[in-house]
């Protein structure tokens, strides 16, 4: 099995892991890192919580904290993905954590990341949930993300390692193989 | 000197070994790594990581790594905590520690972690003293 391949695998087990880790949340329809759109590496085939149309809409204050809560928990499933994957790449979880500031640059920098990327999304979403504040939120879910990552590690791996070896799982094979990791 | 991170789900990680450093006269340390994600001034030292089953934290049951690597992600410091000495001091002073400064609960999915928060002058002070024996 190719080295990059399997980062990308983790990659995908990041974010899956963090979705599943933190109910209630949409359903995972597939894991595939083969058979995909060639812009794509891997994809985790699921609904977004936030969806852009709620920035362009005026709404009470409760609505907005929820789907504040919303943009949060996307972010947080957003950067899971290449946390794991420089964990992964063997960087120790101090420096990942030490890098949330120059990952801050990277997502609200210029040139801005393309939209349809992690960072990309993460921008739209604390853009819209934390104006003027948007690299503080950043640091804030690149901690607990890292954290995420780091208790479910032995998952993240295992599930990463499947997901290489079969190209592509579906959800019902996710739901299962999460659940053996928590065994 | 080079530092190697355990990746694998073998012994070392759930010994609590996250990185191998292997200095370049061949001796080599053994690195736990734990992340604050606030920059409290203080150390959580864990003393049950299952407080209902009595299973002991990572302060006081016997651990593979010669150190702990304590990290404030915000501030972006760290601590590098020497495991013996830091154990030494925690026998000498834990459940002083626990009555004087509190204990806080973390509850997770099926078990209940306690730790106490130790302010960092007091822990290093506790730690260089656990250094002398007389």
């Amino acid at each position: 099995m190719h080295n990059s391949q399997l980062a990308v695998a983790v990659h995908e087990a990041g974010h899956a892991v963090a979705q599943l880790s933190n109910p209630p949340h949409p359903q995972i329809r597939s894991v595939s890192i083969v058979g995909l759109d060639p812009a794509l590496l891997g994809l985790v085939d699921t609904d977004a919580m936030w969806q852009p149309y709620m920035a362009t809409l005026e709404v009470e204050q409760s609505t907005g904290e929820a789907w504040r809560a919303l943009a949060w928990k996307d972010t947080i499933f957003y950067l899971a993905g290449p946390i794991a994957e420089l964990r992964w790449r063997r960087h120790s979880r101090i420096a990942i954590a030490f890098g949330a500031k120059q990952f801050a640059e990277e997502c609200f920098g210029t040139p801005a990341p393309e939209g349809s990327t992690d960072f990309g999304r993460v921008r739209a979403r604390l853009n819209w949930a934390y104006p003027g504040e948007q690299r503080e939120a950043f640091s804030k879910a690149w901690f607990e993300a890292e954290a995420v990552v780091a208790r479910h590690w032995r998952a993240v791996v295992r599930l990463g390692r499947i997901i290489a070896e079969r190209g592509r799982i579906n959800g019902d094979e996710l739901s299962v193989e999460w659940e053996r990791s928590n065994r | 000197m080079s530092a190697v991170a355990i990746e694998q789900d073998g012994w070392a990680q759930r010994a609590g070994i996250d990185r191998l450093l292997t200095l370049a006269c061949g001796r080599t340390f053994t690195v736990d790594e734990k992340i604050r994600t606030e920059d409290w001034p203080d150390v959580l030292l864990e003393r049950w990581s299952d407080e209902a089953r009595r299973k002991p934290g990572w302060v006081q049951k016997p651990l593979a790594c010669d150190f702990v690597a304590y990290a404030y992600a915000p501030a972006g410091t760290c601590v590098l905590l020497p495991v013996p000495a830091l154990q030494r001091a925690w026998r000498q002073h834990g459940r002083q520690w626990a009555g004087l400064y509190g204990q806080r609960r973390a509850v997770n999915a099926g078990y209940t972690s306690v730790s106490v928060p130790v302010p960092r002058g007091v822990l290093m002070q506790a730690i260089v003293e656990a250094m002398f024996v007389s």
